[in-house]
């Protein structure tokens, strides 16, 4: 029993493909992986990850090694979304070529209206995987791009191992995790890191070791430096004296 | 002389004793009603106990509000009792009126039943759409805590994701649209 036409499949897949492309390119911006793709694709978008990375860089040019970061960064993100896309757009021309197939079967021709229902199960669930590839590949450009502008700020300062620290950003529906990871017991005062102890890799729930790339996908919490001599004060960040280091401070209370 | 004096203490010893067994037959007597009502009442509270946990386990636990549902069971009970009371259909006009009087209640109480979990899937939905909506807020430490250039970040990161998933659903309809193009070429589709 036949369906569609292979010619037919191939042009489906292309009509999902051109989607994944189009997003891609939102996303990431200008890339050369897809600067070829399509002839609409010759300007930069107004804004994408690269555009997140300088901002969290503190606006300004980046070197050659966060350049390097950077690329990896869109790299590994592109290619979360060229599986999106191989997967969904085989899902798509599977299950619409099934649709042709029973209603052949049937004797029946099918309208556009059951085809864009069938589409639109399949774009249900790339929609939602699509926004977690946004949402993390976000947060963890930002996270790395605070991690370096940290890095350099500090070997300046002749610090070795900076103090860090994650700001929950919303206290009402920071999850538990969070809040067990980036909070001291009283669940005021963010807990201090080293910046050599922060994972660079994506966080296992249960893990102690708090992550750059964000503790879940949809995390806004944000890498910060503490300078030495500061500390907290119910919670907001406050010069305690020359000589004060909190991280030493917060692990003597432990 | 002595004689008669011992009898005398004797009828007098006999008295006292008839009185003691008198009053410790009233005492026992008593003290047996009491404790017999003392444990009726503690049955009654055992079983009292025994039915009401059992009741909250029949209840929904998301549903601290429900009214509804012991009105119900009440109300179930006296259409139940109605319908006991139904002699077998002898076709007088007493009989139908009564039949008639129980559909209705019937039908009542499935309109309070609907009712009530309507108003139960409305607070639902409605606290799922106020998560939904929740607007993107810095905490007030957040606010203080963090420098200008993270704060726009975070505001770019919102915007870039809401933005992209706003194309996305562009895209698919566009997507939607050339696939059908593609079956109509194969005359697959109907009209």
């Amino acid at each position: 029993m036949y369906g569609i036409s292979s010619s037919g499949k191939e042009s489906i897949a292309l009509a999902v493909e051109r989607m994944f492309d189009s997003l891609a390119y939102k996303l990431l911006g200008n890339i050369p992986k897809l600067r070829n793709k399509s002839p609409f694709f010759g300007s930069s978008p107004i804004m994408s990850l690269a555009h997140i990375f300088i901002q969290a860089l503190g606006n300004k040019e980046p070197n050659h090694l966060e350049r390097d970061v950077l690329k990896s960064i869109l790299n590994s993100s592109y290619g979360y979304i060229e599986s999106l896309k191989h997967k969904t757009s085989s899902n798509v021309v599977e299950s619409v070529d099934a649709l042709i197939k029973e209603s052949k079967i049937s004797g029946q021709h099918i309208n556009s209206a059951r085809v864009a229902e069938i589409i639109s199960a399949e774009m249900e669930k790339a929609r939602a995987q699509m926004k977690l590839i946004a949402e993390a590949e976000t947060t963890k450009t930002r996270n790395m791009a605070y991690a370096m502008d940290i890095a350099t700020k500090s070997s300046q300062q002749d610090i070795n191992d900076p103090n860090v620290f994650f700001i929950i950003v919303r206290d009402g529906k920071a999850c538990n995790e969070c809040v067990r990871l980036h909070m001291m017991e009283d669940g005021v005062t963010p807990r201090i890191f080293k910046l050599s102890s922060v994972s660079m890799g994506w966080h296992k729930r249960g893990e102690d070791r708090p992550s750059a790339c964000g503790e879940h996908p949809f995390c806004r919490c944000s890498l910060t430096q503490l300078s030495p001599g500061w500390g907290f004060k119910n919670g907001f960040v406050s010069f305690i004296s020359p000589t004060h280091d909190e991280y030493k401070a917060q692990r003597s209370l432990e | 002389m002595k004689n008669q004096q011992w009898e005398l203490k004797y009828k007098d010893l006999k008295l006292k004793f008839h009185d003691a067994v008198d009053v410790a037959f009233r005492l026992g007597m008593e003290q047996g009603l009491q404790q017999a009502q003392v444990q009726q009442v503690q049955q009654a509270q055992q079983v009292q106990q025994a039915q009401q946990p059992s009741a909250e386990m029949n209840e929904d636990p998301n549903s601290p509000e429900s009214p509804e549902s012991p009105d119900g069971s009440e109300l179930d009970q006296h259409i139940n009792q109605l319908e006991s009371m139904l002699k077998p259909n002898d076709g007088s006009a007493e009989q139908s009126t009564l039949e008639k009087s129980i559909k209705d209640l019937k039908e009542l109480k499935n309109k309070f039943k609907l009712a009530s979990d309507f108003k139960k899937s409305e607070k639902v939905i409605n606290q799922i759409a106020k998560n939904m909506k929740a607007p993107f807020n810095l905490s007030k430490a957040a606010s203080k805590n963090m420098s200008e250039t993270a704060k726009k970040s975070l505001t770019m990161q919102e915007q870039i994701v809401s933005d992209l998933m706003k194309s996305m659903e562009e895209e698919e309809k566009k997507a939607t649209e050339s696939i059908n193009k593609t079956l109509n070429l194969e005359q697959l589709l109907k009209g």
